[in-house]
């Protein structure tokens, strides 16, 4: 998108075209001045941060940009400053003002030594201790009937695969022939061991579609879940440590 | 993975369960000569399955039947393997942040910490909300206190960084004194 500066100059002097990749640029200095935002190179395109699209009316762009910010980051502040640092060059610096300024953290680098991290956790920053959460927000082992459902998926797959052999290689058909051959069956021995089998196997696959989803870990309080396995070792261990700090 | 692919999954092995048990229950009936079973194999064709593929629709049924179930098949396949995490989350001003990177950020951070072993994070959405779950790697020299502190600070960091009401969870898992790392033993 190009656009005319709303300058008051004599048509005689021509007009000043301004290019998107001028906007770009002031955009990527703008964000990157901004505190917490880092700059990102890479050779894999549409990777590099910030990174900036520019739509809407002359005038008035429309600007997104995604940035990149390092751990820890306030994003509510970042978010502002971005946007209204983006807004203040296009204004300063093109006499613009954006329509709209859409700012995406997209990426966040952690880079804090062990000692700066063990510095900032020193300090307790939260209101005090958080309850036990509802266990609906419990981990869940993945439900047997997910890995029957693929598992029927697989073999749909399959028979769809043989059919359309079978369209293609009209020499050799396999369904024909099992068709065929499923007209001219008689009762033999093994139908008992094969329909016991399928039985079983019917039966397994409706407990699988019917058995809740296991839950995997408790809930012990301040955002902690510990394995179901281990959580009265936790709550004793926990228990005795509250103890020791009374006495 | 959504509600909706859980109960899919469940429908559809229910299906087949019902399918096998009902074949099975059919054809054991059969050999025991339950009138039942007699009956419902009498009515059966099978001359008519045998020359099934002799027909001239049969070609046009083959190739339908084939596409049809590996579309199916296939699609069922990618939505399960689509990931599972929660990637752009808007905040409660304008603007929107990646809460898997922010995650990936805070379980890095967290596996700096000189009383974890290792920490890795996960975003899901559980309970029909955003949630961070971060299983962190804790020796047993890290006290009950020390973990619920580094619980609550991680979790004030990611609220802070992602602007907007989210479950954080932080997955305790113990590590076995023989398998701690040396310089935290």
């Amino acid at each position: 998108m190009t656009s005319d500066v709303a300058a008051p100059l004599p048509a005689a002097r021509g007009r000043t075209v301004i290019d998107d990749r001028v906007r770009r640029q002031l955009i990527e200095r703008a964000a990157l001045s901004v505190p917490g935002v880092l700059a990102r190179r890479t050779m894999v395109p549409g990777r590099t941060l910030p990174a900036v699209a520019i739509g809407g009316d002359r005038g008035a762009p429309t600007v997104e940009v995604h940035i990149a910010a390092t751990w820890p980051i306030d994003g509510a502040v970042i978010l502002d400053s971005v946007r209204n640092a983006v807004a203040d060059e296009l204004e300063t610096s093109l006499g613009e003002r954006p329509d709209r300024v859409e700012v995406t953290i997209s990426r966040v680098d952690a880079d804090r030594t062990p000692a700066q991290v063990a510095d900032a956790y020193a300090v307790d920053t939260a209101d005090g201790a958080i309850g036990v959460q509802h266990r609906r927000f419990a981990p869940r082992r993945a439900a047997a009937a997910t890995y029957s459902a693929a598992l029927i998926a697989l073999a749909l797959v399959a028979v769809g695969a043989v059919a359309i052999r079978d369209l293609l290689t009209a020499a050799d058909p396999w369904i024909a022939l099992a068709l065929r051959w499923t007209a001219d069956a008689q009762w033999q021995w093994w139908v008992w061991p094969v329909a016991v089998v399928a039985a079983l196997v019917g039966l397994v696959l409706l407990v699988a579609a019917v058995t809740p989803r296991r839950r995997t870990h408790v809930s012990v309080g301040d955002h902690i879940w510990v394995p179901r396995n281990n959580a009265a070792q936790w709550l004793v261990a926990d228990d005795a440590e509250n103890k020791g700090e009374v006495r | 993975m959504t509600p909706i692919l859980r109960a899919t999954d469940r429908v559809l092995t229910a299906v087949v369960a019902l399918v096998l048990l009902a074949g099975a229950a059919l054809v054991i009936g059969y050999g025991l000569n339950v009138p039942f079973a007699r009956d419902a194999a009498a009515r059966i064709d099978t001359a008519a399955v045998g020359r099934a593929p002799d027909w001239p629709w049969w070609s046009v049924a083959l190739g339908a039947g084939g596409a049809i179930a590996i579309l199916i098949g296939a699609w069922l396949l990618l939505l399960h393997l689509r990931p599972r995490s929660v990637r752009a989350v808007d905040t409660a001003h304008v603007g929107a942040v990646d809460l898997a990177h922010i995650a990936d950020a805070a379980a890095d951070d967290l596996a700096r910490h000189p009383a974890v072993q290792s920490a890795k994070a996960v975003t899901r959405t559980a309970g029909g909300r955003p949630t961070v779950r971060i299983t962190a790697d804790i020796p047993p020299t890290t006290s009950a206190a020390q973990v619920r502190q580094l619980a609550r600070h991680c979790a004030g960091d990611i609220r802070r960084a992602v602007d907007t009401d989210i479950e954080f969870q932080l997955l305790a898992r113990p590590v076995p004194a023989d398998r701690v790392r040396p310089s935290l033993a």
